[in-house]
């Protein structure tokens, strides 16, 4: 059954496709599970507005970092089909910047692959975000070494 | 490396690398390694860019380096060497 496993992985510079579309991409019929995630826009960041944001990603290996993560994750847990779509360049407040679907025979294993790869995307694709207030724009940036998981900003950010 | 032992590399800016450089990639001959080329960008674009090279690694032909393997990474020709800012998808 494992050389049937289908992955999706792609970069959309137009909205991404609705969770139902990616849903129906994983599905199977030996399949118990569909476990999904999506991540949107989010219109403030400690208390200032955020206008808008846009994604700049080195397409390459941003893919070739995916089709690993998704390889590891394919070691870790026994899933079927899976699908990890991101949206680069501007992306509208409250729209989906990445979605993930993940099929498995029984619920646990998708839920937890899916929670492995919107982990380590955000550790090590190479894909950044810029937040625009009213007063300037900031490259958001996480780092490894930190041990707060919360968003913060590193020295790297622009005025 | 060629006859003369420097290499001729591209390297790739993105997000706040680019913002200083103002461009999104540019070709260097590189003495030796990943250590030459920082001193080589931050020669050319300053403390500015030396502050984001130590919060960034190299990748070099879409492969992470770690960090403390920098000064021993030796370049090819044609090598793609790209300054990976702290990441921000998702």
């Amino acid at each position: 059954m494992s050389t049937a496993n289908k992955t999706f992985v792609q970069l959309f510079t137009n909205p991404l496709p609705s969770l139902d579309e990616a849903s129906q991409l994983v599905a199977s019929d030996s399949a118990g599970a569909i476990s999904t995630f999506s991540g949107t826009t989010r219109d403030h960041f400690q208390g200032k507005q955020v206008l808008k944001l846009e994604y700049e990603g080195y397409g390459p290996m941003a893919e070739k970092i995916l089709q690993q993560i998704i390889m590891e994750a394919r070691d870790k847990w026994e899933i079927q089909h899976v699908l990890v779509y991101h949206r680069l360049s501007e992306v509208p407040i409250g729209e989906a910047s990445v979605i993930i679907a993940v099929s498995s025979a029984h619920r646990k294993e998708a839920m937890q692959a899916v929670e492995y790869l919107i982990d380590e995307l955000k550790a090590r694709c190479p894909i950044w975000k810029k937040e625009f207030y009213l007063d300037g724009s900031v490259w958001k940036g996480t780092c490894e070494g930190c041990t707060s998981d919360r968003e913060h900003r590193h020295g790297h950010s622009v005025a | 490396m060629q006859e003369n032992g420097t290499s001729k590399v591209t390297v790739l800016y993105f997000a706040a690398a680019r913002d200083i450089t103002g461009i999104a990639s540019e070709t260097f001959s590189v003495p030796h390694s990943l250590g030459d080329l920082t001193s080589i960008l931050t020669t050319k674009y300053g403390e500015e860019l030396r502050k984001i090279l130590d919060h960034s690694l190299y990748a070099v032909n879409m492969d992470y380096v770690e960090k403390d393997l920098e000064t021993n990474t030796v370049l090819k020709d044609r090598d793609e060497v790209a300054i990976i800012p702290p990441v921000s998808g998702g």
